[in-house]
């Protein structure tokens, strides 16, 4: 049988990367980003790709409609749409830190509140939410995206518990710093992007950042079988940040 | 003595004063020699004055702390909010959550962060409520999975605390955050199951010491770290409860 999977944030960096190698691994996908994201080659034909804002209700609900007339069932959800702002609480505009929570954590909640009902009940059912060492280690002047991801942990756990039952699995990644979204603005538009360089291979105890595939690999592990021990847990795809810390 | 010359009394503010944390925390600021201000929806009666206030609402907020020069103390006690599954938690009610309970917390910050005191200044989360008198559940420690919004919630808090904490350092403030422990077992064993207001009075009492602890001079080197109370009782594992001979 075809697996399937819908993953969000899927024109982004680490987004792309987890579609790809789902496709990979054989999975039908139905991609949500703010515009249509690529669906890789690679993947079984038929699958989606929607324009969708996870912050709207009905934005999310018309995008699981487009799915749930396509397949019966998804086998994985993988939470990854996010947004980042620079803003310490001094100086915070309560919009700016609105959207990136609905984004970040409500997105979430409405995505896998619609889906739910197309996650099998037999055990093979997996959610991964996409969290972030900034939920432990907290960066300066981002307090909006680490208390967002720290909230995602605890959504995370809350969530493994209410649906476990079911049989459905519900983990989170948390990568470190990864050569992708955030951090290629970060080096796109810094004085001294060598310096960025220079703190990331300080910052990890494997001296270098993360690929996207890197932490694209870990989602997969968890949305397939070979995780089904795996339930409310974060794994950090992380090179050793936060041991260092 | 000119009563003009007399230095007034540190000044702690307590939003969500009204609740059962909340008055535990009044009643033993006062006990400590603070004065306080509390700011809730409802009055405050262990307040030496209170503000009506509705926590979504940053004007209000603002408004409610406008007249204030120096605040030794912020503590952020919110309610109890029950909601039920994933599936039968509406978007407004998650939203309803999120917004008072996170927003409100860095709206406070933000604006109680001029207010206080450089080297002594101190902010307490508590990222816990009281077990509600009804015996309806409140936090993370419990079972069930029907507290999705909260323990996203109490994430969140933990993240907010972690990103203030390093934000509001150079000031020399600290921002701290308090948990209920895995004491279920323990208050259980501590008060029958009959009694869940007895139970409630415990935790309240529990949470209100160590956010006095943390507000105090006592800890002055502790910042960025989540205190577990758990009323002297350990875990439901080893409850602690020494048995006489």
């Amino acid at each position: 049988m075809t697996p399937r999977a819908l993953v969000t944030g899927a024109a982004g960096g680490i987004g792309a990367a987890i579609a790809a190698r789902l496709a990979r691994e054989g999975y039908w996908l139905a991609l949500l980003d703010l515009q249509p994201p690529h669906l890789p080659a690679t993947a079984p034909a038929g699958g989606l790709s929607l324009a969708c804002d996870v912050s709207d209700p009905a934005q999310v609900q018309a995008a699981f409609s487009c799915v749930a007339q396509e397949v019966e069932h998804l086998e994985a959800i993988v939470n990854v749409a996010g947004i980042n702002h620079q803003s310490p609480v001094a100086t915070m505009q309560a919009e700016d830190w609105d959207r990136l929570y609905n984004i970040n954590v409500g997105g979430m909640f409405l995505v896998v509140k619609h889906g739910l009902p197309l996650l099998p009940r037999d055990g093979t059912g997996a959610i991964v939410n996409m969290a972030s060492i900034s939920g432990h280690v907290a960066t300066p002047d981002y307090p909006a995206y680490v208390t967002s991801k720290a909230a995602v942990e605890g959504f995370t756990q809350a969530l493994a518990q209410d649906v476990g039952t079911r049989g459905i699995r519900v983990n989170a990644v948390a990568p470190g710093w990864v050569k992708a979204g955030f951090t290629d603005k970060a080096l796109a538009t810094a004085e001294n992007p060598q310096s960025i360089q220079d703190a990331a291979k300080a910052a990890h105890l494997l001296g270098r950042m993360a690929e996207p595939e890197e932490v694209a690999a870990a989602v997969a592990w968890l949305c397939s079988p070979r995780s089904r021990c795996a339930a409310g847990s974060t794994l950090f795809v992380d090179g050793g940040l936060m041991r260092v810390h | 003595m000119n009563e003009s010359s007399s230095p007034l009394p540190p000044l702690m503010i307590v939003v969500g004063g009204a609740g059962a944390a909340g008055s535990a925390i009044l009643k033993l600021a006062r006990e400590a020699g603070y004065r306080t201000r509390g700011l809730d929806r409802q009055p405050c009666p262990l307040a030496d004055e209170y503000r009506l206030i509705d926590l979504s609402q940053e004007s209000q907020i603002e408004a409610a702390l406008s007249d204030i020069e120096a605040v030794q103390a912020l503590v952020f006690a919110p309610g109890a909010i029950a909601l039920s599954s994933i599936e039968d938690t509406s978007w407004d009610q998650w939203l309803a959550v999120m917004q008072v309970t996170v927003r409100g917390a860095m709206l406070c910050l933000k604006h109680t962060a001029p207010k206080l005191l450089s080297q002594t200044g101190s902010v307490v989360l508590l990222t816990d409520a009281p077990q509600g008198s009804d015996g309806s559940h409140h936090n993370g420690q419990l079972e069930g999975g029907d507290d999705l919004a909260c323990r996203t919630a109490q994430g969140a808090l933990l993240g907010l605390m972690r990103a203030t904490s390093g934000e509001f350092a150079a000031r020399g403030i600290r921002v701290n955050a308090v948990r209920l422990g895995p004491v279920q077992g323990a208050l259980s064993a501590l008060t029958p199951a009959a009694a869940p207001q007895a139970k409630a009075q415990v935790q309240a009492l529990a949470l209100a010491e160590a956010a006095l602890f943390l507000a105090s001079a006592d800890a002055a080197f502790i910042t960025g770290t989540e205190v577990s109370v758990d009323a002297g009782h350990g875990n439901d594992n080893d409850n602690g409860l020494h048995q006489p001979d």
